[in-house]
């Protein structure tokens, strides 16, 4: 995130490499606990997907505001083969 | 690389660590949410414990700020929960003390966690971008379709901080009890949000309860979106906010991204024609008149002119790759 690019260049300190490297490290374990949890709940969302395309074919889709458009079920998509990912 | 897409995080799953780097002192206890690997730009949560002393001091790296519960002193102004401050690089905020002990949402932009005890800025910061604001009390609630398409009805923000370049936002956002809207969204730029309270739902990733967080690259699909009691969120976004609304589940990022590009050629064909085919690959875009173009004032020994709201450094020495 760099909001209004105001860094100021200076010289990292072997304190805070060393504090960087041990806060990489554990990203590193944070993400693959979220992705483990994401898989955990694969069933799950597969029945709020289901869930979803009966809401937009009955009540509609928000395809803007609160404007909402009922789409056919002739064009709700195809789930492609292969595995699903929610994270990347 | 930048950082990693985490969603979704609870701070409330983990326990908080004292600060080791310099300048902090004692009492100063965090938890990171995300990361940069190269930069060490940050968003951490951060305990002040109660009695808690900063001396004055600036970062080299811009920040910004919400207190989430309790309040902290910032020189001689007490500022309670939903007080949100944009610090500029080297600006040198006063002391700040925490009597009752804070929480706080403190985002470094461009660096790791630093802070030099300084009572004067350093003579690079751009302190006149500094402000600090009550959002809880100073600012009112505003439909959330300040862009278009935009969110349903329920969906209110209030808008913190704004860059007119590349039209970033950080905001409060908010959810009306009973709030959904069905859609799936994806943007063009990355996204991250955290739950100062109450618990929203997205279809990909279930509950978000209070501590919940988001760090989100760009063409990532979240939502369709529902709150069931309502609640309350800061989020940021790194440039221009546009909702791409669709109904595939199962649409990867690169699909998305490469709808976005699909979408622009429809929208702006002869911009797109041109970005494309005449394979401009200046590594930071192409040059805008406006920020280079002879002034009758502030004009710089090699001819150019900057504007003052640049935001990449001065270097003329990169190369260009112009096929023509």
């Amino acid at each position: 995130m760099t909001f209004r690019n105001t860094q100021i260049d200076y010289e990292r300190s072997e304190e805070a490499t060393k504090w960087l490297e041990e806060e990489i490290s554990e990203q590193i374990e944070r993400y693959k606990k979220i992705v483990a949890h994401m898989e955990e709940i694969s069933e799950e969302r597969d029945q709020w997907y289901e869930d979803f395309f009966n809401r937009i074919k009955d009540q509609g889709f928000n395809a803007d505001g609160d404007n909402r458009v009922k789409i056919p079920d002739a064009d709700l998509p195809v789930k492609p083969e292969g595995k699903h990912k929610v994270v990347f | 690389m930048a950082r990693p897409h985490i969603e979704p995080f609870c701070d409330r799953d983990v326990s908080f660590k004292n600060m080791v780097l310099p300048g902090f002192g004692t009492g100063f206890r965090y938890k990171t949410l995300s990361l940069d690997n190269e930069t060490g730009a940050c968003s951490l949560t951060v305990q002040l414990d109660s009695g808690y002393k900063q001396p004055p001091g600036f970062s080299y790296s811009e920040l910004e700020i919400i207190v989430v519960e309790g309040k902290i002193q910032v020189g001689e102004e007490i500022c309670n929960r939903g007080h949100y401050f944009f610090v500029p690089a080297g600006y040198a905020m006063p002391k700040i003390e925490s009597e009752e002990g804070a929480l706080l949402l403190m985002m470094y932009n461009t660096s790791e966690p630093n802070l030099i005890e300084s009572d004067e800025h350093h003579p690079l910061s751009r302190t006149e971008l500094y402000h600090h604001v009550d959002t809880y009390k100073d600012i009112v609630w505003a439909p959330g379709n300040v862009v278009s398409p935009s969110v349903a009805a329920g969906c209110m923000i209030k808008l913190l901080n704004y860059n007119p370049d590349s039209h970033a936002m950080s905001f409060l956002y908010c959810m009306t009890p009973q709030f959904h809207q069905d859609n799936i969204s994806y943007h063009d730029c990355a996204e991250e949000g955290y739950h100062l309270w109450g618990t929203s739902w997205m279809m990909q990733f279930g509950n978000l309860p209070t501590g919940g967080y988001f760090w989100r690259p760009p063409y990532i699909n979240h939502g369709a979106f529902a709150s069931e009691y309502g609640c309350i969120a800061f989020g940021r976004t790194d440039s221009k906010l546009y909702n791409h609304f669709h109904y595939n589940p199962w649409s990867t990022p690169e699909e998305n991204q490469l709808r976005s590009a699909a979408r622009l050629a429809k929208r702006d064909p002869f911009l797109y024609k041109w970005c494309v085919n005449m394979s401009h690959n200046h590594p930071h875009g192409p040059e805008d008149f406006e920020d280079t173009m002879k002034r009758k004032g502030h004009t710089h020994e090699d001819g150019t002119h900057h504007h003052h709201d640049h935001d990449h450094d001065h270097d003329h020495d990169h190369d260009h790759d112009h096929e023509h």
